[in-house]
């Protein structure tokens, strides 16, 4: 299973970051299941995101989950793991979005999102991305990579 | 959510990236009614675009409620237009898609999104969720 974060340059400190991916662990854990979770941080660098038609401070967190899993425990998990964010970063409800998809529709939804790119595109971007959190993996304990690359 | 990225190659200037940004919010909203405070823009660069495009713009929307085949094709037409007029490209250069996303699966202000349609109650219920909480409008 995998879950992409979307952050602010200069937002989030590295220590919140590996707080808060713990305890995204300990809730996927409790709430979904025993699965292998990938965690990816993806930064944006300053006034590169507009929400409302301002430059943003939102976080957006997505993730992978079963297929079919009950409404009730997915609001659940969703609303939990927001309050419990919010804990940590001090942000405003309204700057955090949190979304709960199956796996098959959140593979349908990373594939659109790919067919803008060129095939040596789409291979370039995994190989940065995937030396970018390599190496932050092994330097901070956290994989975290750049929208801007 | 909605979620607009838009990948480029180079890097587009601040006020371009300001202004396109506008321009997203202004299309979007005005053809769904969707409350501007739920438009994300993001920008993103160091990318090779497809065969003869130059800027990729992917928009993850909501699906259903009031929505229907007749809104996405004139949000994605529109949004291709005006998007490509902002960054003064043709059209050709431009490819945009739009991603339908199911909203009860997101939770945003801290509560489920809506459908479609039932923006205006959200919000009210939202207000006074966050007034109880006895916090500030951000």
């Amino acid at each position: 299973m995998r879950s992409l974060i979307a952050i602010q340059e200069g937002q989030i400190t590295l220590d919140q970051i590996k707080e808060l991916e713990a305890m995204l662990r300990q809730h996927y854990a409790q709430h979904i299941g025993p699965h292998k979770l990938t965690v990816l941080w993806n930064v944006a660098a300053t006034h590169h995101t507009i929400t409302d038609r301002e430059w943003s401070r939102s976080s957006n967190v997505t993730m992978e989950v079963p297929d079919g899993l009950p409404e009730d425990q997915r609001q659940h998990f969703l609303e939990t793991l927001d309050r419990s964010w919010r804990k940590v970063t001090g942000q405003h409800p309204d700057q955090t979005s949190f979304g709960a998809f199956d796996q098959s529709r959140y593979r349908e939804i990373f594939k659109a999102n790919f067919e803008r790119f060129s095939a040596y595109g789409r291979i370039s971007f995994l190989t940065k991305t995937l030396t970018r959190a390599m190496l932050s993996k092994a330097r901070h304990g956290v994989m975290i990579t750049q929208f801007n690359q | 959510m909605p979620l607009y990225t838009i990948a480029t190659r180079k890097p587009l200037p601040e006020q371009m990236r300001f202004d396109i940004a506008q321009v997203i919010t202004d299309v979007h909203c005005g053809l769904t009614g969707a409350p501007t405070e739920f438009v994300n823009v993001i920008f993103m660069t160091g990318y090779h675009m497809r065969r003869g495009a130059v800027l990729g713009l992917n928009g993850n929307v909501r699906m259903g409620g009031d929505r229907n085949a007749d809104l996405y094709q004139r949000l994605q037409a529109d949004m291709h237009r005006r998007v490509a007029e902002a960054a003064g490209l043709e059209q050709a250069r431009v490819f945009v898609k739009l991603i339908g996303v199911e909203p009860h699966w997101v939770v945003e202000g801290g509560m489920i999104l809506p459908p479609p349609g039932e923006e205006a109650g959200w919000l009210e219920r939202k207000n006074a969720v966050h007034a109880e909480m006895g916090i500030a409008s951000a």
